[in-house]
């Protein structure tokens, strides 16, 4: 019996929404997926030996069908049956509360196939009530008077004639949008709502084998207007993330962050997931082993990195890249740890490094004077080494803030340790640039 | 003493003797630093726990002790360090200079408020992190609480995880296996042990306070200095005599 049939949860979708989306999660089993009436019919002869036999192939779909959240997997109603019409009309009669009959197919009630359904009145005064019984009737008159396409299906239902169906195909780009069923009036309760959108997201990209890179969710306002500003219908953010992902979790939790952050301009009655890039997704397990429990601990770098950059805000996790200048303010640059710099345009730090304080005071703190010796935490500094000698930023023209013309010396004094000053030449007064500690 | 304890505590796994807590079974890191390896359990920083590092307030010498082993915990493996809310900019052609790969250094700066909170919690992510070698948390106003759970992750995940506090501090417990008090003096740096895994240390550990190269280059310019004074010494000596010999005469006369 090849042919599995399963009843979608609700027959019609919300606008907006194709159809076909509410197969796209069975396109992971098995390629020939088709929506038939009220139902998902899936054809599972090719492919149940791949996932271990029909049994562990029912289990498995069971447990993935998306009513399963919401209901218990027990309740849903699945039939199989040997040809796709048949698996529909033992659905159906499943529906109805009614066991299978003992012959298939041929006491199965005239009700249970579509093609039949504006007949039934006209054959139960025939005397006709199961598909058996119409069966035996003359193939020429029954024609005439029903319609071929009654006897079409009848053969298609028998598998004695082929039965074109139309398979679910993926879309090239995810789309979707959802009519809440209420209207929404905080940016974290949209997760909830969201929750399906991202499901459906992740059929989509485990059938179409991607991984997604970057996504975009927009809310409709309910409100044109809102104390007389006019308002955009749609509102959106947009989310990346470094490398594909097919796992759900680090994008709910990434969604989690960046809504908290988010004040809703009106309450929302409507909301759209879009793909922007997805990227074909490598499979990690190459290995016939499991992998070892300390393998898998913890998440990757850059999740991390994107995770506390949605807390926290981009300017506050920094990464540095080495820049070649003679002035220490200007040798490191720093960049937003989710975007770095290709390491390989680091420059190499000159030789004297090895004598440069681990810390740098940015901007260089000006130091009071005692007599013509600076001082620190209210002592004065005694010089230790120096002078070294900086002249740069003469190419930035006069008026440039980047002339430096400095005596750099290491000082020291009981309060601070040991630092690292230097004197202006232009104007005489001293700064504290670095901390040796 | 020792003969009567029973044979097979030797071979129980995590136990070990009192007084062989050097050779403790704990998987450490080499800090770079002989004298204070020997007075380390593992001999070197734990790899699986935090490690806390009392300071004064004005004193940065934190780079001195961490940055070898920084230097060859990144050396030997691809992972990322993390500095959470350092009180100054580190200045990374010094860091390089020490060994320690730039790129792969990452600094959080929780700003706002809440912004103690938001370190704390950035740490603890950091620990929980797969490609993270080693935490720098900078966190001089961080609850016990905090403290208990951020060890707790960092020995859940095995990682190494410095927490710098404040000198006052000290007097707290702490839920640390290890606690280390930086006192720097003129051109030396004590560590006093305050807390490990194993008998008090007795005597602190003391490190030159600078690099051996900044070292060279002060020691040189000390006795530059030196030269330099006793050269005008010998100078000065002929004029001053030929004064004295002039006031002799004039007082003759």
């Amino acid at each position: 019996m090849p042919w599995l049939a399963w009843l979608l949860p609700c027959i019609d979708p919300a606008p907006g929404v194709p159809p076909d989306a509410q197969g796209w999660w069975a396109l992971r089993f098995t390629p020939c997926v088709t929506l038939l009436d009220e139902a998902l019919l899936l054809e599972v002869d090719s492919v149940e030996r791949l996932w271990g036999g029909r049994a562990a192939l029912q289990a498995l779909l069971r447990n993935q069908a998306p009513a399963a959240a919401q209901e218990n997997a027990a309740d849903q109603a699945w039939a199989t049956g040997p040809t796709a019409l048949q698996a529909l009309a033992l659905l159906r009669l499943q529906r109805m509360g009614r066991s299978p009959p003992q012959r298939l197919p041929h006491d199965l009630p005239i009700a249970t196939l579509t093609a039949l359904r504006p007949h039934v009145a006209a054959l139960q005064h025939l005397g006709c009530r199961s598909w058996g019984d119409l069966r035996a009737l003359p193939r020429a008159g029954l024609a005439r008077r029903f319609g071929a396409a009654c006897l079409l299906a009848l053969d298609q239902a028998w598998g004695d004639a082929p039965h074109g169906l139309i398979w679910i195909t993926l879309p090239e780009r995810f789309a979707l949008e959802l009519e809440l069923p209420a209207l929404v009036e905080s940016a974290p309760a949209l997760l909830m709502a969201g929750q399906r959108l991202l499901d459906a997201l992740q059929g989509w990209l485990r059938a179409r084998q991607q991984g997604v890179l970057a996504l975009e969710l927009a809310w409709r306002h309910d409100l044109r207007r809102v104390d007389g500003v006019d308002l955009p219908p749609w509102q959106s953010l947009e989310l990346r993330t470094a490398e594909p992902l097919q796992a759900m979790a680090h994008l709910r939790r990434l969604l989690a962050e960046r809504l908290a952050h988010q004040r809703l301009a009106a309450p929302v009655n409507r909301l759209a997931l879009r793909s922007l890039q997805t990227a074909p997704l490598a499979q990690a397990s190459a290995s016939l082993l499991p992998p070892a429990p300390d393998e898998a601990r913890g998440e990757p770098w850059h999740q991390l990195i994107e995770r506390l950059s949605a807390r926290l805000g981009l300017a506050s996790l920094q990464v540095a890249r080495l820049h070649a200048d003679h002035r220490p303010e200007r040798m490191q640059h720093w960049h937003p740890a989710i975007t770095p710099p290709s390491p390989a345009q680091d420059e190499a730090a000159d030789s004297p490094a090895g004598l440069w304080p681990p810390w740098l005071v940015r901007p260089p703190q000006p130091l009071d004077l005692q007599g013509h010796r600076p001082c620190l935490l209210g002592r004065p500094l005694r010089l230790l080494a120096g002078p070294q000698r900086v002249e740069a930023g003469w190419w930035e023209g006069e008026s440039g803030t980047g002339l430096a013309r400095r005596d750099y010396f290491l000082a020291h004094n009981a309060a601070a340790g040991s630092v690292w000053v230097f004197r202006d030449r232009a104007t005489g007064g001293w700064f504290l640039q670095g901390v040796y500690g | 003493m020792g003969a009567a304890l029973p044979f097979f505590i030797d071979d129980l796994p995590g136990v070990w003797r009192g007084d062989a807590w050097a050779q403790a079974p704990q998987r450490a890191v080499d800090t770079g630093h002989e004298q204070l390896n020997a007075q380390l359990p593992g001999g070197g920083w734990p790899l699986a726990g935090m490690t806390e590092l009392l300071l004064p307030i004005h004193a940065h010498c934190e780079w001195r002790l961490l940055a070898p082993a920084l230097a060859r915990l990144l050396a030997d493996s691809s992972g990322h360090a993390v500095l959470v809310a350092p009180p100054l900019e580190p200045f990374m052609p010094a860091l390089q200079a020490a060994g320690v790969p730039v790129p792969r250094l990452c600094c959080i700066r929780p700003v706002g408020s809440g912004a103690a909170m938001a370190a704390a919690w950035a740490c603890e992510q950091a620990l929980r992190c797969r490609d993270v070698r080693a935490v720098l948390a900078w966190l001089p106003q961080v609850a016990t609480q905090s403290l208990r759970r951020l060890q707790l992750a960092a020995a859940q995940n095995q990682q190494l995880l410095w927490v710098l506090r404040p000198e006052g501090a000290r007097a707290q417990a702490s839920p640390a296996p290890l606690r280390l008090w930086l006192q720097p003096q003129a051109d030396r740096l004590l560590i006093h042990v305050i807390k490990r895994r194993g008998p008090s240390a007795l005597h602190p550990v003391v490190l030159p306070a600078h690099a051996a190269l900044l070292a060279a280059v002060l020691r040189g310019q000390a006795q530059r200095r030196q030269q330099a004074q006793a050269a005008t010494w010998g100078r000065a000596r002929p004029q001053e005599v030929a004064h004295a010999v002039a006031g002799l005469a004039a007082a003759l006369h």
